[in-house]
């Protein structure tokens, strides 16, 4: 009897301590993404749904495309003004305002309301930073050092911008415009390609294959050139923005999460961001350093 | 009801004195005295010291003291026994109204005896009413060993009821708390970071250190300002016969500890230090591929001196440093962790009944990290500064009562100076925090009293009642904390026990689990409230064959406005902006099967638990369990000396696995011109699922013999015999379109050997 007990203890302790698999059932969420960045046209509005974690992303197949998606420019000087966007999936898939000569307004709030086929709404309200400027800008031509163990960046090429009002944070994004020409831009040009800046620890990290590196936030108005900031050589847009507190997080979320975390969302009836900044950009070349 | 009650509990505390004492007669005698080492002449701790026949009995306290009041005039057989010493006895003959000093040495015994081991066992739980205390030798602390390192901690996790984050990580969550929640002493001091290597070993060198005492939860009044545990660790006095050290090689440390007589006492000094950095540079250097320089040493160091018959003062000092250095592809990076406590103690028998014991401590807390990337320099320091003034009365009012007063007075300075702009020298005004510059100056009071009584009610019951004020000035908190302890002497072998109390705390740690790399402490300000705890623990202790003892405990624990690091902050001004705050419940039940002399020795474990915790900021307000929690949890150590020159170990654990969060749909998010984006998979109920179990054996021998006529050890540790390959943590790997689930696993076998000279 008590050998008939202690085993039943001992086959319980077993099965309360076996392993839970991972589950794979699977809840759709909606998921909304949309940044308003001041002087530049309405675009670029995500819609999605999720989908299951076993199968195979498709992000075309993930997108809500017959949602009814609204801006409304609150206390416009004509009273609110409303904006219907309609989908489009070139050049840049998302919800869009057709009127391109339309552009985001500086210090102006801002609502987005959704409402899918099925009757659910989705809403955020951001408020537009104030526009910033260079003070500063990026050269033209940086040379990547020689020195590739150090790194070595000057003072001469700090660059720095005059923040806008009640902003402290910043976000640096440095795009590569051209990954597969490099000798097309020089003078004389010549037909040498383009190729990656390859570092030993990166080549398993996240956004490896995104042609944008960001930084930050970045509490300060200056930076130096931080070299290991970029992905290629050649032909490089380097871009401030200074997001309103709905950019940030979301920006805290898509650097740090790989699990969706709600208090970094600003969507009401969804997950995900509607947020804003304004921004100031200059395009730089990198010239390599060796062949 | 807990008003009334702490006004009841209160009432006992203070009328005992008056109400239940039995006044002393003035004819009736007492003896009083301390207990030493007779080969070192260090006091000793926990010996039982009793008259044989009798009743009068008691046992030495954290200085070696011990006191017997009011024994009736008459011949007595005074017996003094303690594990791995000889029993000593001597006839007596106490007078009317006599009051004898009677400090006595003790022979240390070759071979731990079984028999006399037993008897000091008995006697010493007889006395015993505080609850879940557990005390490992220092032998078998040294025996339990991590990567050829022994280790305090290490050894403590091989308790029931004390779980880790993960292999990685020495800290202890005991019943459900979490590691800040551990009031760590050392020689009475504060100790605010006892880890090295990021929380990989503990600070804390077993060859400095003479006793180890963990209490698990129902601590007594004399111990406050934390949730769950405390942890005493008294250093070494040093031999005060003789000089004599002990200097070890392993493959993390090597180690040294020297010792010897001075003036009226002795001193002692142990050092520990890696030497990765002088392996390193006999290493093929690679530029592309730079090793980071890491070191990490800790020094302890103590002088008593007897100033007279009755009076005895102690200068205690602990260091410790991590140091860790990369600098590679434009990047420089420096993290400086430290601890530095210095403590002056000083007792003094006022009379054979009164025992007094005040202790100035400083201890001091850094962490700083600083950096630069291609000219952008980042840095953040923090501190936490504490000096304590505390003294304790123990007032051993007769053969029933042991009464224990006290107070506490702290004076707390926290730094933080966090400089990210960019800019070396930015600097900031004192109290400011903003546009990436904080640089913050508190300072903070707290001031505990506290009373309690040890009353044996008869010779089957005793009592131990007791509370604590505190009053912290920051955050003007004023918290009662009443506690109370039974024990009731069921037969001769089972002793029934059961513990209440309420526990307050002040001080936060805003900390990752698993490492310890910019644990920062906080006092609680009026943005929080502070942090409380009610604990119930029963037990049943009992000795069930010749020297071992079985441990039979249940507990249920309620903790109020405790904290988790808020991950997701992006300026901090307040400890509410840093801090998540919630509650969590922890009950579950023990059982402890220990030997702890003998050629075999050690114990066996199992713990039951449970822990629940509810954060209205986590888990959308839904109770979870922490990553820690484990069901089931059992631990074994064994110990095995063979013969004179061969010991073998092997201590073994079997946990629940660790829980983790699943994942039940996936998106992508893209931030604006990103090509790719970055997959977020929506988490399922947090820590909801369980990894496969964790299990690991260990193994170790150890040989000695002579080198030059010099006592030697030659150490063979395998960490991980079977090479399981635990999991860390479980992740959704988004990179590409098809989401993996992949696991991270912990440490492989690791063998390695260490060697141990006496001189």
């Amino acid at each position: 009897m008590k050998k008939n007990i202690l085993l039943i203890i001992l086959t319980l302790i077993f099965l309360n301590s076996c392993e839970d698999l991972p589950p794979d059932v699977y809840f759709p969420r909606t998921f909304v993404e949309g940044y308003l960045i001041v002087d530049e046209p309405i675009n670029g509005i995500i819609v999605m749904r999720s989908m299951p974690v076993l199968d195979s992303f498709n992000y075309r197949q993930s997108l809500i495309t017959d949602a009814n998606v609204q801006i409304t420019e609150l206390s416009g000087d004509n009273g609110n003004l409303k904006y219907q966007l309609i989908f489009r999936d070139e050049p840049n898939q998302g919800y869009y305002y057709p009127d391109t000569t339309l552009k985001v307004k500086p210090k102006t709030k801002y609502r987005l309301e959704i409402t899918l086929k099925t009757g659910e709404i989705i809403t955020g309200e951001t408020t537009t930073p104030e526009r910033m400027q260079w003070k500063i800008p990026p050269r033209d031509t940086l040379y990547y050092p020689k020195d590739t163990i150090n790194l070595p960046s000057p003072d001469s090429l700090k660059i720095s911008w005059q923040p806008a009002p009640n902003i402290f944070f910043h976000l640096i994004r440095i795009r590569c415009l051209d990954t597969l020409n490099y000798g097309k831009y020089l003078n004389p040009p010549t037909d040498e390609l383009n190729r990656r800046i390859t570092r030993p620890w990166e080549r398993n990290v996240r956004f490896y294959n995104d042609v944008t590196r960001w930084v930050g936030p970045l509490p300060a108005s200056e930076s130096p050139v931080v070299w290991t900031a970029l992905k290629w050589y050649g032909l490089n847009e380097i871009t401030i923005y200074a997001p309103d507190y709905n950019f940030l997080r979301w920006f805290i979320h898509n650097q740090r999460r790989s699990q969706y975390e709600p208090l970094l969302s600003s969507v009401d009836g969804a997950m995900g961001v509607f947020g804003s900044a304004s921004s100031i950009k200059k395009v730089a070349f990198i010239v390599k350093n060796q062949p | 009801m807990s008003y009334r009650f702490f006004k009841y509990l209160f009432l006992i505390v203070i009328l005992s004195r008056f109400a239940i004492a039995n006044p002393e007669p003035a004819t009736n005698a007492s003896i009083a005295g301390f207990i030493r080492d007779r080969e070192t002449n260090e006091t000793l701790i926990g010996v039982t010291v009793f008259l044989e026949g009798t009743r009068y009995g008691t046992y030495t306290n954290k200085n070696g003291y011990y006191s017997i009041t009011n024994i009736p005039p008459g011949e007595y057989t005074l017996v003094i026994s303690s594990i791995g010493y000889e029993r000593l006895t001597e006839k007596i003959r106490l007078s009317k109204g006599s009051s004898i000093r009677k400090d006595l040495l003790l022979k240390p015994l070759a071979i731990t005896t079984e028999g006399i081991s037993v008897e000091a066992e008995r006697e010493l739980e007889k006395r015993e009413i505080t609850i879940s205390k557990v005390n490992i030798p220092v032998s078998q602390i040294k025996q339990i060993r991590i990567g050829g390192e022994s280790d305090v901690f290490r050894s403590l996790q091989y308790l029931p009821g004390i779980l880790t984050s993960s292999q990685l990580s020495s800290g202890l969550f005991v019943r459900g708390g979490s590691p800040d929640q551990n009031l760590v002493l050392i020689d009475g001091s504060t100790v605010y970071n006892p880890t090295h290597l990021f929380g990989f070993i503990s600070t804390f060198n077993p060859n400095a250190i003479k006793d180890v005492e963990l209490i698990k939860g129902g601590f007594q009044a004399e111990y406050g300002g934390r949730l769950s545990s405390v942890l005493n660790i008294t250093q070494k006095e040093g031999n005060r016969n003789k000089f004599e050290g002990i200097a070890s090689i392993g493959a993390i440390s090597s180690r040294i500890s020297l010792e010897g007589p001075i003036a009226n006492g002795s001193w002692f000094l142990g050092a520990r230090r890696t030497y990765f950095e002088l392996i390193k540079a006999i290493l093929p250097k690679d530029p592309e591929s730079p090793i980071p320089d890491f070191s990490f040493y800790d020094v302890n160091a103590k002088i008593s001196q007897d100033l007279g018959k009755n009076d005895k003062i102690f200068f205690s000092g602990f260091l410790s440093s991590d140091k860790l250095d990369y600098e590679g592809f434009g990047l420089s990076t420096g993290l400086d962790i430290g601890n530095r406590v210095g403590s002056i103690k000083w007792n003094r028998i006022i009379t054979e009944d009164l025992f007094l014991s005040t202790n100035l401590s400083a201890s001091y807390y850094y962490n700083n990290f600083q950096g630069d990337q291609s000219g952008y320099a980042f840095e953040i320091e923090n501190s936490i500064t504490d000096y304590t003034l505390k003294s304790s009365l123990e007032w051993f009012t007769n053969e029933r009562i042991t009464h224990k007063f006290g107070f506490e007075s702290s004076k707390y300075t926290f730094q933080f100076l966090q400089n990210l702009t960019g800019i070396a020298d930015s600097t900031t005004p004192t109290g400011n925090s903003g546009g990436g510059l904080t640089n913050l100056l508190i300072h903070d009071w707290n001031h505990s009293i506290y009373s309690q009584i040890n009353y044996r009610l008869d010779d089957l019951t005793s009592l131990q009642a007791g509370f604590r004020v505190n009053y912290w000035s920051n955050s003007d908190i004023l918290s009662f904390d009443p506690r109370l302890a039974l024990r009731y002497q069921l037969t001769s072998d089972i002793a029934l026990k059961g513990s209440w109390g309420i526990f307050h705390q002040n001080l936060r740690l805003a900390s990752q689990n698993d490492f310890s790399f910019f644990d920062t402490w906080l006092p609680t300000d009026s943005t929080l409230p502070a942090a409380s705890a009610m604990h119930y623990v029963f037990s049943i202790e009992s000795t069930p064959f010749l020297g071992y003892d079985l441990n039979f405990d249940i507990y249920y624990k309620q903790l109020k406005n405790i904290s988790e690091l808020n991950n997701l902050i992006i300026e901090a001004r307040t400890a509410k902006d840093v801090l998540l705050v919630g509650n969590a419940e922890a009950w579950g039940a023990e059982i402890f099967l220990q030997k702890k002399y003998g050629k075999l020795n050690g114990w066996i474990g199992y713990a039951l638990g449970f822990i629940s915790a509810r954060f209205d900021s986590i888990n959308n307000g839904q109770s979870f369990r922490p990553k820690y929690d484990r069901r089931h949890d059992l631990k074994i150590v064994v110990n095995y000396a063979l013969d004179q020159n061969w010991e073998f170990g092997i201590n073994f654990t079997f946990q629940s696995g660790q829980s983790y969060t699943g994942a039940t749909s996936r998106f992508q998010t893209k931030l604006p011109g990103s090509t790719i984006g970055r997959g977020i998979v929506v988490p399922s109920q947090r820590f909801g699922l369980r990894l496969p179990p964790s299990h690991q054996l260990n193994f170790n021998a150890v040989y000695n013999y002579k080198l030059f006529g010099l006592d030697s050890r030659v150490i063979l540790d395998i960490f991980n015999v079977y090479n399981r390959r635990d999991i860390w943590f479980r992740y959704y790997n988004t990179r590409e379109d098809d989401t993996k689930i992949e696991d991270v696993k912990l440490l492989p076998i690791i063998p390695s050997i260490s060697v141990e000279l006496k001189f």
